[in-house]
Formats: C-alpha cells, sequence, structure tokens
C-alpha cells in the first residue's frame, strides 16, 4: 500500500516538473471565449460568435476600412465602388447601378485538379506542387464572377438568417423582406407549399436579373436607391463568396431557376455545406470538433494577399472565468473573455493588455410592453390599479413611462455596474450613426420630477393605489439585473407603494414572452438590440429597430407601442429612407432621437460596448463597431 | 446464474420505454415558441419577425400532434443515432461516442483513490474509534462533503496551476493535442492516457497524466465522505463480531485481525457503494468538468439540459439508464461472490 | 450531542431572522437580500455589513441569517414530502410483493436512471426559477431511496417471527402494516432522512451553480457561495482576499450539514438493533 503511494507521489513529481520550461505555443494563437460555432454556412449565420467562421475562412467583395464603420477596402472586388470612380451610377429612371471589377487569381482553399480518369478532385491548394497547380480545373476552386452572383443568389434563397435575408431587402428595395414573403405576394397563396412552380422560377428570375455577370465584373442593379449597400455587402455572413462549383459538388443548390425550393430553410443538419467549408479567406479550416466546442483555423498560404502571420488559431469554448484567467495568466491562452468587473484586475497583471472602451452599436434598454397578454398572467398581478398589480396597458400612459424614464439612476448604472466604461445610451442611434447628436436630450435620475409625473398618472390614481409588476431579464446575465434592482430600488424610494419583482428567465421562457402570442406576456423587460450596417434606416437600421412598425422593437413591444409608433414616428422614417441626401436626412433622425425622449418610447440605458484582454505579446487587433467586435485574425501575430 | 441475469435485464426495455415517455411528456409541457429557444439561442435568429418564427416553428414540426411528434422520437431511436443534437451540433449517438472515453477515463482514474483512499480512511477510523483519529477523518470527510465541489477545485487550481503551474486543465496541452491527432498516433480507446501506454509514447502519456491530476484528486476529496463513513461503519459492525473477538482471544495481532479478518467482511457494503459512485463518475461531473475545462459528458447533458435539447437529453437518459442497470447487476453478481451467504435471487 | 445544540442553534438565528436582519423596504420578499451599491467586486467586512458582502453587494450576514430559514425549509420540506411518497410507494411494494412490487420497483427505476442534475435542470428549465420549483425538482427525483430502504426493511421483517404470530392471530394486513411492520421499520428511513436534509441544501447549492436555482440574490447559502465563484482565486498575488465571501457561507453549509450527519449518527447509534447492547 505504502509502496504504491510512494511510486504514484514520484511519478507525479516527474509530471510535474517535466512541466516548467515549456514553450507556449508560438504561431498559435489561443483564443477562450464563451460561445460556440454554430455552422460553416455563411448563409446560416446569424449572431456574432457564427461570424468568426466566415469572416476569416471566406472573403467578400469589399471590407470595412479599419475602425470606420461606413468606409470600405477591396476585398474580392478589386475596387471599391463609388461615385467618384464612377462605380456607382444612377440612371434617370432612378435605377442605381454597382459596378465590382473582380481580382483575378483568387483561389480557394481547396481546388478541383483534373484526374487522370478525366474526373474531377478536390484537393488542398496548399499541398498542390507548382507542376500540379497548372492541372487546376478553370473555375473550380478558382472565384469568378459567376460565383459573386451564386453567392448572393444563394444566401436571399436559402432565406434562413435575417442577415442573408437583409440582402433580398436590398435587391428589392425593401419592397419584401425576405424570398417567401416575395413569392407569397407574387402568387397570392397563403402558404409557401401552394406557391406555383411558375412563380417560384419568376421569384428567382427577378432576383437574377439583379446581378448582372460582364467578364469578369459584376453588376448589382437596385430599383431604388438603397443607402446600405456597400454595407451589406461588407458584412461577414450571407454575402461572403462561395465557390460555386465546389458548393454543387457538395449538393447545395445547383443555381437553376426551379430547384431553389428544394434547397430553402434547411435544418441545421440538412444543410450540404453545414460542417465543410472550402473558402478563399486567410484560414481554412482544420478541425471542428463539436463536442468539445472547439474550431482550429490554419493559415491558407495561397491566400490572394499575403498570407496571414498566424500559423493557427484555436477557438475554444471555456465557460468558467477563474479557468479562463489561470490559463492567460500561465500563457497557456492568448485572449480570454473577461467579465467587466475584472478589467481593472487583469490590466494590472503583468504581460497583460487590456484595449477598453470598444463601442458596439447596440445599445441595452428597459422595454414599455404594452398592452401585455392577460390571461392569468403573473406579470400583471391582480390585473388592476389597486396596488397589487397593473393594468394590461400600465404603460400607455405617457406620465407613467417618464416618471420610469426618470427614476433610474444612470450614473450607479454607468459608474459601478460598467466601471466607467461607456456612456448612457441616448436614443436608439449610437455615436458615429447618422442621427447621433452628443446634446441630444436624456434622461437623468431625479426622483422629483418622477414624482411628479406619476402623481399626474392615472388621475393620481397611481401615486395612491401604487402598482406591483414583475420586470423580466435573460437569466445569468447580472448587468441586466442589476440594472432592474437599480429601479426597484428607487422606485420604492420615491414611493414604497411602488413595486417591482424581478424574475431572471431562461432565454425559452423569455423568448416566449415576447413573441409567443399575439401580445406581450411582460410589461417590462431588459434587452440589447442594435442594428446591423451603419445607416439608421432602412430594415436593418439603428432608428428603424426601434421606431419602425415593422422594426424588431414594435414586434415585440404589443400593439399599444404599434399605434405610437404608426402615429408619430413612421410618417418620419418613411420619408427619411426615401432620401438619398445625407444633408437632408441626418436631420430627419436627430429628430427622430429627440423624439424618442419626448414620448418616452423606452428606457435607454446604455451603450453596448466590448475589450479585449490579451496578452501584451498579441498585436494587430483592429476593433470595428459594425462587427461588434468579431476578431479578424488575418493581421494578428504574436511577437514578443 | 444465467437466468438471474437474464431476470434482471428484461425488464431494461420496460424501463427505457417508461423513460422515453416520461422526457417526452416533459418536453410537451412546453409551448412550441419555448421549445423554438433551442433553434434560435438568442435574440440574432429572430429578427425576422412573427412570420418567420411562426415558419420556423413549422419547420421543425414543433406544432405537430402529439403522435406524429412522439413517432418521430421513436424513429430516431430505433434507427439507432438518437436524433440530432442541436447543442452538440452532431447525432445523439455519435456525441456520446465522442465524449464517452474522456468520462470513463476521469471515472476510472479517480475510481483507484477514492476506494484505496476511503478503505485506509476509514480503517484507520475505526480503528481508533471515538478518538482523535476518528473525530479528525470524519471532519476531514465532512468537510469534502459539505463544501460544493467547485469550491475545492477552484481551490487546487489556483495552488497547483496558478502558483505551481504543475498540473494545467484541460485533457491535454496545445502540443500534444497536435501530437495525438497526428497522423503517427494510432487511436485505440480515445482514452489519452491509455493510447499514450498502447503507442508507446511517454510524453503524451505525461502529459495526460499531469491534467488528470487535478480533476481526479477533486472527485476523490468530495466523494470520500460517503464511501468513508460506509467503509468506517461497515468496519466497526465487523470489530464488533464474534469471529473477530475469537481472533483476538486466540492472540492474533491486531494489524493482522484488522486487515485478514475484518476488513474483508467489511468491505461487502464498500462495493455497493462503488458500484454508486462509479455509476454516479461515468454519469459525467459537470461542475467538475466546467472548472477544469474538462470536456465529457457531464457538461454535454447540463448543456443539453439547460437548453432543452430533448433528443440530447433523452439519449443521454438512456444511456445513462442503461449504464446503472449493468453496474447494478455486476455489483450484485460481485456481492455474491465475496459473500457466500448471499444467494441471488 | 454536538449535533442537537448546532441545530439548535440554526433554529434560533432562523427564529429571530426577522430581527437580526431587517428587511428593507423595497424589498418584495423579506428573502432577497438587499443591495447596497451595485459594484460587482465583494467588500470585506465592515459596521454596516458585518461580514461582508458578496459579488454584487449582496449583504453577506442578513444572506446568512435568512438563509437559515431557507435552508430549514428546504431541508426539511423536501425530506419530509420525499419520505412520505417514498414510503408510501415502497411499503405498498414491500407489502403485496408480487406484481405490484415489480411494476412499482421499475417505477422507482426509472425515477433513479434519470441523472438527478439533469432532471432538476429540465425541470426547473421547464417549471421557472424559485424556491419553490427548486423544492419540486429535488421532491420529484429524491423519493427513491426511502421507497427502496423501506421496502427492503420491510421484506427483511415480514418473515420474523414476531410478524407471522400476529399474522396467525388472525391481525388484518392494516393492523398488521401500522403496528407491527412500519413502526419498526421506519427507523433507517428516519436516519436517512435526517442526513439527507443537510444534503438538500447542498443539491440546491449545486443547482445555483449551474444557473437553474433560485433567482440571484435570494438568501440561500448555496446562491452565497456560487457568487463567490469568481472570487475564490483572491486577487493579484493575494488569493484570501475575498475569503469571506467563501468562508462565512461555506461555515454555514458545513455546520449544518454536520450538525444533520450527527443526529443521523447518533440516531442510528440508538436505533439500529444490532448496534443495541454492543455499545461498552
Amino acid at each position: 500500500m505504502r509502496r504504491w503511494l510512494f511510486l504514484s507521489l514520484v511519478l507525479l513529481l516527474i509530471a510535474g516538473v517535466t512541466a516548467l520550461g515549456e514553450v507556449k505555443n508560438p504561431g498559435t494563437l489561443v483564443f477562450l471565449w464563451t460561445s460556440d460555432l454554430r455552422t460553416m454556412d455563411p448563409a446560416y449565420v446569424a449572431s456574432t460568435p457564427g461570424s468568426y467562421a466566415p469572416f476569416n475562412l471566406y472573403d467578400r467583395l469589399l471590407n470595412y476600412k479599419g475602425e470606420s464603420i461606413d468606409e470600405f477596402i477591396p476585398g474580392i472586388a478589386s475596387v471599391v465602388p463609388s461615385v467618384e470612380n464612377a462605380l456607382i451610377t444612377q440612371a434617370p429612371d432612378g435605377r442605381v447601378f454597382y459596378t465590382f471589377p473582380i481580382q483575378e487569381g483568387v483561389y480557394c482553399h481547396q481546388v478541383g485538379v483534373r484526374a487522370a480518369d478525366g474526373s474531377i478532385e478536390w484537393k488542398y491548394y496548399d499541398e498542390l506542387s507548382a507542376a500540379e497547380r497548372k492541372n487546376i480545373v478553370p473555375g473550380f476552386g478558382e472565384i469568378t464572377a459567376g460565383d459573386v452572383k451564386y453567392s448572393l443568389m444563394r444566401a436571399m434563397l436559402l432565406g434562413f438568417s435575417w442577415m442573408a435575408n437583409a440582402i433580398t431587402a436590398m435587391m428589392t428595395g425593401n419592397d419584401y423582406p425576405d424570398v417567401e414573403a416575395m413569392a407569397l405576394a407574387l402568387s397570392g397563396a397563403e402558404n409557401l407549399d401552394d406557391v406555383d412552380d411558375a412563380t417560384l422560377i419568376q421569384v428567382h428570375d427577378i432576383l437574377s436579373e439583379k446581378i448582372v455577370v460582364k467578364d469578369n465584373t459584376v453588376e448589382i442593379v437596385l430599383d431604388k436607391p438603397f443607402p446600405a449597400t456597400l454595407g451589406i455587402l461588407a458584412l461577414p455572413f450571407g454575402a461572403s463568396i462561395l465557390d460555386k462549383e465546389w458548393a454543387v459538388a457538395q449538393g447545395a443548390w445547383p443555381g437553376t431557376a426551379d430547384t431553389w425550393i428544394d434547397y430553402f430553410k434547411p435544418t441545421l443538419e440538412e444543410n450540404p455545406l453545414f460542417s465543410v467549408e472550402n473558402g478563399s479567406g486567410p484560414f481554412m479550416l482544420e478541425e471542428w470538433n463539436r463536442p468539445e466546442k472547439k474550431a482550429v483555423f490554419k493559415r491558407f498560404a495561397g491566400y490572394f494577399r499575403e498570407p496571414a502571420k498566424l500559423e493557427r488559431v484555436v477557438l475554444r469554448s471555456v465557460t468558467e472565468w477563474t479557468t479562463r484567467l489561470l490559463q492567460l495568466e500561465a500563457g497557456d491562452a492568448d485572449v480570454i473573455a473577461t467579465p467587466v468587473e475584472f478589467l481593472d484586475e487583469v490590466e494590472a497583471m503583468e504581460g497583460v493588455q487590456v484595449l477598453r472602451g470598444l463601442p458596439m452599436v447596440s445599445t441595452t434598454n428597459t422595454f414599455f410592453l404594452w398592452p401585455v397578454r392577460n390571461s392569468g398572467n403573473a406579470a400583471l398581478g391582480s390585473g388592476k390599479l389597486d396596488g397589487e398589480g397593473i393594468p394590461p396597458d400600465f404603460f400607455a400612459d405617457i406620465d407613467v413611462r417618464k416618471g420610469f424614464c426618470y427614476s433610474m439612476d444612470y450614473g450607479v448604472l454607468i459608474e459601478q455596474i460598467h466601471l466607467g466604461n461607456t456612456l448612457q445610451a441616448r436614443g436608439p442611434t449610437v455615436k458615429g450613426i447618422m442621427g447621433y447628436r452628443e446634446d441630444s436630450p436624456v434622461y437623468s435620475y431625479d426622483p422629483e420630477k418622477a414624482a411628479e409625473h406619476f402623481k399626474k398618472a392615472y388621475n393620481g390614481e397611481l401615486w395612491e393605489k401604487g402598482f406591483k409588476l414583475t420586470g423580466y431579464y435573460i437569466a445569468g446575465i447580472t448587468t441586466w439585473q442589476s440594472a432592474l434592482q437599480v429601479l426597484q430600488q428607487n422606485l420604492a424610494m420615491i414611493n414604497p407603494k411602488f413595486k417591482i419583482d424581478i424574475q431572471g428567465v431562461q432565454w425559452s421562457a423569455f423568448s416566449d414572452l415576447l413573441w409567443g402570442g399575439d401580445e406581450p406576456g411582460a410589461a417590462l423587460i431588459v434587452c440589447n438590440w442594435g442594428p446591423d450596417y451603419s445607416d439608421p434606416g432602412g430594415p436593418l437600421g439603428a432608428a428603424s429597430y426601434y421606431l419602425d412598425v415593422n422594426g424588431a422593437v414594435a414586434g415585440f413591444a404589443g400593439d399599444g407601442y404599434r399605434q405610437l409608433i404608426t402615429e408619430k414616428f413612421q410618417p418620419l422614417l418613411d420619408q427619411a429612407w426615401a432620401m438619398v441626401d445625407p444633408a437632408q436626412r441626418e436631420p430627419i433622425y436627430a429628430q427622430l432621437q429627440a423624439m424618442s425622449h419626448e414620448y418616452a418610447t423606452t428606457l435607454f440605458m446604455w451603450q453596448d460596448y466590448t475589450y479585449v484582454v490579451a496578452r501584451d505579446w498579441v498585436k494587430g487587433y483592429t476593433h470595428n463597431a459594425i462587427t461588434y467586435g468579431a476578431w479578424y485574425f488575418y493581421p494578428i501575430s504574436k511577437e514578443e | 446464474m444465467l437466468a438471474y441475469i437474464v431476470r434482471r435485464l428484461v425488464f431494461l426495455p420496460v424501463v427505457l420505454f417508461v423513460l422515453i415517455l416520461m422526457i417526452f411528456s416533459l418536453q410537451m409541457l412546453l409551448t412550441p415558441m419555448q421549445r423554438l429557444a433551442l433553434y434560435a439561442p438568442s435574440p440574432d435568429y429572430l429578427k425576422g419577425g412573427q412570420t418567420f418564427i411562426d415558419s420556423l416553428i413549422d419547420l421543425y414540426g414543433l406544432n405537430d400532434p402529439f403522435h406524429i411528434q412522439f413517432g418521430r422520437w421513436i424513429g430516431y431511436i430505433v434507427r439507432g443515432n438518437l436524433g440530432w443534437s442541436q447543442t452538440a451540433r452532431m447525432p445523439v449517438g455519435t456525441a456520446l461516442g465522442a465524449l464517452f472515453p474522456a468520462t470513463a477515463e476521469l471515472a476510472l482514474f479517480a475510481m483507484i483513490p477514492v476506494v484505496l483512499g476511503a478503505i485506509w480512511l476509514g480503517t484507520k477510523a475505526a480503528t481508533h474509534h471515538d478518538r482523535l483519529v476518528d473525530h479528525s477523518v470524519r471532519v476531514f470527510t465532512i468537510l469534502g462533503w459539505s463544501f460544493p465541489t467547485f469550491v475545492f477545485g477552484l481551490l487546487v487550481l489556483m495552488i497547483f496551476y496558478g502558483s505551481l503551474r504543475w498540473f494545467p486543465p484541460g485533457r491535454l496541452s496545445q502540443w500534444a493535442v497536435l501530437e495525438v491527432s497526428s497522423a503517427s498516433f494510432q487511436r485505440y480507446t480515445g482514452m489519452n492516457l491509455i493510447d499514450a501506454i498502447l503507442n508507446g509514447n511517454g510524453r503524451v502519456l505525461l502529459d495526460s497524466l499531469r491534467h488528470l491530476v487535478l480533476p481526479v484528486i477533486t472527485l476523490a476529496y468530495v466523494n470520500w465522505a460517503s464511501m468513508v463513513r460506509i467503509m468506517r461503519s461497515s468496519m466497526l459492525e465487523t470489530l464488533q463480531q464474534d469471529y473477530v473477538t475469537t481472533a483476538r482471544a486466540k492472540g492474533v495481532k491486531e494489524r493482522v485481525v484488522e486487515n485478514r479478518h475484518a476488513r474483508r467482511n467489511a468491505l461487502l457494503p464498500v462495493t455497493t457503494v462503488s458500484g454508486i459512485i462509479v455509476a454516479y463518475l461515468m454519469g459525467g461531473v459537470v461542475i467538475t468538468e466546467t472548472i477544469f475545462d474538462y470536456h465529457g459528458l457531464g457538461r454535454f447533458a447540463a448543456n443539453a439540459a439547460a437548453n432543452l435539447d430533448f433528443p440530447a437529453v433523452l439519449g443521454f437518459a438512456l444511456y445513462f439508464a442503461v449504464l446503472l442497470v449493468f453496474i447494478n447487476l455486476l455489483v450484485d453478481l460481485l456481492y455474491a461472490y465475496l459473500d457466500p451467504r448471499v444467494k441471488l435471487g | 450531542m454536538t449535533g442537537i445544540v448546532l441545530l439548535l442553534f440554526f433554529v434560533v438565528i432562523g427564529a429571530l431572522a426577522p430581527v437580526l436582519a431587517v428587511p428593507k423596504v423595497y424589498q418584495i420578499s423579506p428573502y432577497q437580500i438587499p443591495r447596497d451599491g451595485f459594484w460587482q467586486a465583494p467588500r470585506p467586512p465592515t459596521r454596516e455589513h458585518p461580514l461582508g458582502t458578496t459579488q454584487g453587494q449582496f449583504d453577506i450576514f442578513y444572506g446568512i441569517v435568512w438563509g437559515t430559514r431557507t435552508a430549514f425549509r428546504i431541508g426539511l420540506g423536501v425530506v419530509a414530502v420525499a419520505a412520505c411518497i417514498g414510503v408510501i410507494i415502497g411499503s405498498t411494494a414491500a407489502f403485496y410483493g408480487g406484481m405490484i412490487d415489480e411494476i412499482l420497483m421499475r417505477f422507482v427505476d426509472v425515477f433513479m436512471s434519470f441523472p438527478f442534475l439533469i432532471a432538476a435542470m429540465v425541470l426547473t428549465t421547464i417549471l421557472g426559477k424559485g424556491i419553490y420549483q427548486v423544492m419540486i425538482a429535488l421532491v420529484a427525483f429524491g423519493w427513491m431511496e426511502y421507497a427502496r430502504v423501506i421496502r427492503s426493511e420491510i421484506l427483511h421483517i415480514k418473515e420474523m417471527e414476531y410478524v407471522q404470530a400476529a399474522r396467525a392471530a388472525g391481525a388484518s394486513d392494516f393492523r398488521l402494516i401500522s403496528r407491527h411492520i412500519l413502526p419498526n421499520a421506519f427507523y433507517p428511513v428516519l436516519v436517512q432522512a435526517t442526513m439527507a436534509t443537510g444534503s438538500m441544501v447542498l443539491a440546491a447549492s449545486a443547482l445555483s451553480f449551474l444557473g437553474v436555482g433560485t433567482e440571484p440574490g435570494y438568501a440561500d447559502w448555496g446562491q452565497l457561495i456560487s457568487l463567490a465563484r469568481n472570487w475564490i482565486i483572491g486577487q493579484g498575488g493575494n488569493p484570501f482576499k475575498y475569503w469571506y465571501t467563501l468562508v462565512c457561507p461555506g461555515a454555514a453549509i458545513f455546520l449544518f450539514v454536520l450538525a444533520w450527519n450527527l443526529v443521523g449518527d447518533a440516531l442510528r447509534d440508538i436505533l439500529d438493533p444490532r448496534m443495541r447492547g454492543k455499545r461498552a
């Protein structure tokens, strides 16, 4: 017994000692986060963590220029179209033409090689010798203008992710949000299954006419101006460029008009491009270990520009903060996801750098929803204004909303919860987006004004009787819970009869509250929302999200909110979207921002932000607010 | 004997079927919107508005009638792949197979200190009944039991990795991962330690060992309490038996009395508890796995449960049920072998 | 008797909770721990916060005092209900034997083969977060042990002579069960129940750690410990900087579990007929 103990201790000691003096992975970036990749198909990806794959493995026509959210540099397109270089032109009938000349010699990670028996084999470009490269079948693994058209068409006709549907919206001048709506509208059917084949072909053809391939340029023809066009094409989602020949070889849509419906909205696993990739981007997918939530990207030596500096990038999902921190300290990890409260401590650590104050274009806010689902709803309490509950349209009264807005202590939010790392949100648009003004009106913590408004509400009944409601947030997000608690404490200090119960619910329950019925299931929630391109208007713009009746917020905030929007905000939004000149549009968006304050449509809280915690030797990170801080690993290197 | 085994196993399909029914019913308690959360795990996926959401609900068949959905489930199981797990992004069966070696490796290596340590500690406590040693052992083990696993885990991680850098989290270092996935390394079992031995690769063996140390210590410490208690009380009981008194009276040395006469018999209840602990370890230990960044079945199952990934939850439950039945059977057989007084059946 | 003393100590604290730790006016329920500010980093003990504050500035002293009540509620509530269910099912199975026994025991098997944490997680995800939901989950997957224990005891006792005698004398089934069998079979259940009461708190703590327990800020020792999770490692070179976030709730849990264990052990020593008469 004792002998075994002794032996095992010796073994352990040996193991421990050999540990000292290890080299820490030069050329490999170890990136620890808490998220996960969902799919390798760019047309399917919809979230920021998911975008890491298409961002690095695929290319787009354009890329965002450094930190700017509305300037671009060439990608697969060799020149950025603009009015100055005449690659953007407008015809007298109002149509806008974008011409993209395509780079030559852009190869994908795998290319099609003619085998001895005449068939085409897909091999890794890096592994081919110079002689073998002569056997590459033209176009097979080489990005051409035809591939660009195919990629865009496929994204639209797959119709799955909101980002891909944005391309459809763009192509149809915002007439149709996605191809399904287009098919239903054109055929008059109620259900996609009932749409006749002719209409399906028509949908394809309408879209196909808008993308014209001439030699090696791609021309996009829009019926009406869509200001965010270049922005959408630079985003690492549906606008990523695939190689058509390879995709078809994997079993994806063959590119014909009558077959797209068979490939429409596949489930995650049915998608032939789910776990394989063949982009032209600076990295290749070496390994995607799904059970272990690990992905490894390897440098693509045949990249059409200079190859990346890093040899490997390892993305690993580590949910425990302490474990991540210790690995960063030991040098086993290079970049880690960090909770905001540890930023100061981590910054003080030797060998660690922290990049702070990286803004994102979304904001986190407390939303007022009305009218609320009435039947037996716990969120409403008694359902009446009797001190034990609220009526379903509680927030219809503007004095109630203003009272709430004055009851939130924004200083505490910014200083204590976010430790000074961000700014108070001034409305739907954030700094950098048209319509943002540094001096626009915002609410501040003012218990007296709040009391004033509350006393006016419901003809004084509210102040007498009090209320009790439940506020919801997504379980696990501590900053959201803290925000609700600030509100809870302050309201009670203004009037002890004002009670808020706070509930953290799982995402499944939360989404059920917002979208599970015709009316929302909660009156007060915390959520964050942000645009997907830099223009404030259009389907994915900041102002539209919050203030358009078809926007996301109106989608869940209830009929009362939608009425308010339709009456006051919609006309201005439509007006601004129809204009082209930024000098004319900007004042309107600024006005909308001020109106959101005046009508207290939402309790705006803080601007979302991110930061980077990495070892000193990680160099080259550039932050871009519109990609929500997604890492582009191409310029990154590890240097002492 | 064979008849006994058959009898025990014959009810397994019934148990499994009821389990399937139970989990399926749990799933049907949710509204279609709540179930959609599995396929649309964040607001980004729901940006298409209500029509988009409805179409997604249709796509995944979340509104289909009860019997159609149930039939689909039975179809998955009969076909053998247990359906597709959204959280693991692969068929449930494949995910279970991929993660099983990691869990098995951890469970098997943790059992060694758990059992040996518990026997030793329990014996010490029993033979020094009511004295300082006894009390210390009891306090020590109850301390291990009453502190949540993650506390102890984080403490040892902090000391042995944070300060000393001896034993890192995870299963293998980055360089070892590259070596193990290269063509020169042959995969036999999926368990790094054993494969390293079979491949004759000493460096990977040591690396794998280093990574196992901390989770094994943690698991041992938190499981000692129950084992030590059983061993202690069983040993106490045995030491009171007549034959022990006789042996002492005959002048047999105390140590021999302990080892040869008392301990063997005292081990019987320990066998049962060992079975329970092995089953629990093989079911994945989610907290330990989370702390030490060890990807095993525990995290997979917990992730599936939190995200309401029912095919994965079901697959895991079926795996665990089968495992439990076999381990219980094995324990009973072992028990009958060790104790001639016990008759099977 | 240390166990009893410890338990009494906890009972007193729990009873005096409203006096020892006064709830603030804005609290919806006294079990919601008040927050003195919203910074995340814990603060050490001061006059105002005798045991310091944990992550998010929740007062530890308040949490421990009211957490005593929670511990008793969870512990006793769950064990009482689970034991009742288990005893009813187990004794029915044992007494009637045959097909009923087989069916009921398969039913027990099904529940036992559902891994506890996973089952509890699924249940709380469906039912929502909150103390009652946690208790329901713990009961739903905690009654099986009692069923098995009482069943094996009853099977053992059923064959004993005094029961045979009573049966021969013409006693009815009900009388047999209530007068002769159950009173004797109950002891192991009692012993098990006392020890399980302590560990219910631990199970709730594991659920909190996994994010499916009570609402964050609920006065529950397990919650308090899981709030200490990111601070165990201390800061910079000082690993013990936030010792109070761990040690205070940890001590409470440890003493509570110890108390119930000692009581359970003592009960067993007293009640177990095999040990009776052998004590020196």
